[in-house]
């Protein structure tokens, strides 16, 4: 008995022990992690109260304007918690707010694992459980916003059956699966019930340990300089300096996004009414992490395409072709630029993105590439705005989006090179004989 | 260890924000207040926690070996087994009852409820008189029967005969003037709406597609590339519109289709 209790207290203070270092862009995963967090605990009450319904009733909430009004029960539900629940519109909005905080933490945090490359061995399959995340937090964040069937959430769902039948050939059958038969269907909701709030969750919860795990077992990448070298880590131990940072930064993370949720409107599913089928909203765009396929599916030109005697839907290049091309370069980026470079060793120091040019300038040139195609996702609003029709608005879109990543990747590489250059310049000032700074 | 001054002045921020949060509770101020009070008590909590963190830490530096690790081939593989074995399961739960049901759910799409001989209704399904759609109108209609509003969904145009597009007429049928399309955008499957009278086009409001609906439902421009399906109108015997049969094509997004063939 002894023995065991000996043995557990041994393993927790060696836990204790464990060291992380630390740098500012090391907060953005625990971010992310920490609105994962306030996305469950909102979600979980908002799931107490949420009817997957789409069966129409009059509705008979205190919001005056749609007294009477046709909606589904889903909406109805929705309104409920809104307006009638205790905290339910904070609870709501918070839930809301978490997800935009989530997928945003996540890409700059895969961004800052990108330009620092600390994707390199060992840390490669922790990369591709990091990008599985990113993917199954925006395709959650879909369905979360098909949920309200407001007009806003019902046309997400046309769109996002739209996708699913342009799947090259299972198309019609992936389609049928998700929305449970033709778009219209009022079991619709269920799927996309279970889908947001039971399995996609323990999905990503699942990624979010492995990826954890790994994290703990590879022990944390770290800036070099100081003497620092590959062997030792460097940084906090777990208890108490990090414990009790993280646990500051989860208080910090959940108050600024209950604070927001208390004082910032967003989703206004009252403003945008229940789902008509024959009616879209104007302006519509979807929740901003979706905006780079939106904008390209607004850009892309239409091109009448036969595969292999097969006519493809027109959304399928902008709408699934690019979206997996996207990933798929996001997946195999760590593969092949080993293979590109011939560094496969294992690596804990992490880059500087300066001394890493190319790799600097791609990965600013695609940041840029999607960031043009985001803003393009509300082009008719800037549109509107400028005085400028909506061709002349699309033309310009695609004019941008060659020009600005290719000068975005231009200039960083070239700003790259300079600082190396001023570098090694004030280095054999320093020190002539010639020694450089960085081994 | 003396923590600084910040950790201190946090920390007594942070208590204050926690009495005000339990005050603005406690003399029944709207919940707006109390909340914004609490995330105000978390935001100043979490920063003294993490000042005390550093305060902890006391600018000294932790150290752990990393663990050598071998090339762990073997492990490796086992990995990429698993996670490949992973992923097929999940494509293989996916595609394959997708598969089986590739027929029928193409079925299902294709007939959106439109037979011979079924009255056309507005909104309020209320049938319409082929004397009500005079040029200018505009209606969106669906099946008598009320099936499938989603996809059935149609646009009725009343224009001068002379500028519906001749071939139209000798297609469909139609009487003068009128002329019925789907009313989904054969991009993205959105409900087409922003009618322009002068040109006779519709724009799809979510990525801006044009229609030409006195010119056979054609593209004009934007990301669509299939021209809007027909439906097939006649008059009943009571000067109702009437539908002649289904939509002259898949309504919509589409799907993979083979060129030669349905």
């Amino acid at each position: 008995m002894t023995s065991v209790v000996q043995r557990g207290r041994a393993a927790a203070e060696k836990a204790f022990r464990k060291v992380f270092p630390g740098h500012w862009s090391f907060l953005l995963g625990e971010i992310a992690m920490f609105s994962f967090f306030v996305l469950v605990a909102t979600g979980l009450y908002l799931s107490l109260f949420y009817d997957a319904s789409a069966e129409i009733v009059p509705y008979d909430g205190s919001y005056a304007q749609l007294a009477g009004v046709s909606v589904s029960q889903a909406f109805q539900s929705v309104m409920d918690i809104t307006f009638e629940r205790p905290l339910g519109s904070v609870v709501r909005q918070t839930h809301h707010w978490a997800a935009l905080v989530f997928v945003a933490a996540l890409v700059l945090h895969a961004a800052r694992v990108f330009f620092t490359g600390a994707f390199r061995r060992p840390r490669r399959l922790n990369w591709m459980i990091g990008v599985t995340l990113m993917g199954l937090a925006m395709v959650t964040g879909f369905f979360g916003l098909v949920l309200p069937h407001d007009l806003l959430g019902g046309t997400s769902a046309r769109i996002g059956h739209a996708f699913a039948v342009s799947v090259p050939v299972i198309g019609p059958g992936v389609a049928d699966l998700l929305f449970a038969g033709p778009f219209g269907n009022p079991q619709m909701l269920h799927r996309m019930w279970m889908l947001h709030v039971v399995i996609l969750p323990i999905v990503i919860g699942l990624f979010l340990v492995a990826h954890l795990a790994l994290v703990w077992v590879q022990t944390h990448t770290m800036f070099g300089g100081n003497g620092r070298t590959e062997q030792v880590v460097e940084g906090s131990a777990a208890w108490p300096a990090y414990l009790f940072k993280a646990g500051g930064l989860l208080a910090l993370v959940s108050g600024v996004l209950v604070g927001f949720g208390a004082l910032v409107q967003i989703a206004p599913v009252w403003i945008h009414g229940p789902f008509d089928p024959a009616s879209t909203t104007v302006p519509a765009q979807p929740d901003w992490y979706l905006g780079w396929v939106e904008g390209a599916l607004r850009i892309f030109p239409a091109v009448d395409l036969t595969v292999m005697g097969w006519a493809i839907p027109s959304p399928f290049i902008a709408g699934v072709a690019f979206p997996v091309a996207v990933f798929a370069v996001l997946y195999a980026w760590p593969l092949a630029e080993a293979k590109l470079t011939g560094d496969t060793a294992s690596h804990h120091i992490l880059d500087r993105p300066r001394d890493r040019p190319v790799r600097t300038a791609t990965g600013a040139a695609g940041l840029a590439a999607l960031t043009v195609l985001l803003m393009a996702g509300s082009h008719d609003w800037q549109g509107f705005l400028l005085g400028a029709s909506i061709e002349v608005m699309t033309i310009a879109y695609r004019i941008a989006l060659v020009v600005v990543p290719a000068t975005v990747g231009l200039v960083t590489y070239s700003v790259c090179r300079t600082l190396i250059a001023e570098e090694a310049a004030a280095d054999s000032q320093r020190n002539p004989v010639g020694r450089s700074r960085r081994p | 260890m003396r923590p600084p001054m910040s950790t201190w002045v946090w920390s007594v921020g942070a208590a204050l924000a926690v009495v005000a949060a339990g005050s603005a509770a406690g003399l029944g101020l709207g919940s707006a207040h109390v909340v914004a009070w609490v995330a105000m008590a978390l935001v100043a909590s979490g920063a003294a926690m993490g000042s005390w963190g550093r305060a902890l830490a006391g600018g000294q530096t932790d150290r752990e070996q990393r663990q050598p690790r071998g090339p762990g081939s073997e492990r490796r593989r086992m990995l990429v087994w698993l996670g490949g074995a992973g992923a097929g399961v999940v494509a293989a739960l996916i595609s394959v009852p997708a598969f089986l049901r590739v027929g029928a759910a193409t079925e299902r799409l294709r007939d959106t409820g439109w037979r011979e001989g079924i009255r056309l209704v507005d909104d309020q399904g209320r049938p319409i008189l082929a004397g009500e759609v005079v040029p200018g109108s505009l209606f969106t209609v669906f099946p008598e029967d009320g099936s499938d509003p989603a996809q059935s969904q149609a646009i009725l145009l009343g224009a001068e005969p002379e500028r519906i597009l001749a071939s139209e007429h000798e297609a469909g049928g139609a009487p003068d003037g009128i002329v019925a399309y789907s009313k989904l955008c054969t991009h993205m499957a959105c409900p087409l709406g922003l009618y322009q009278e002068q040109s006779g086009t519709v724009v799809c409001p979510c990525h801006q597609a044009v229609f030409d609906l006195l010119g056979g439902g054609e593209v004009l421009a934007g990301p669509a590339k299939r021209p809007l399906p027909r439906l097939p109108i006649g008059v009943d015997r009571d000067g109702h519109l009437v539908a002649l049969g289904g939509f002259s094509d898949v309504v919509g997004t589409g799907y993979w289709r083979p060129v030669n063939g349905s």
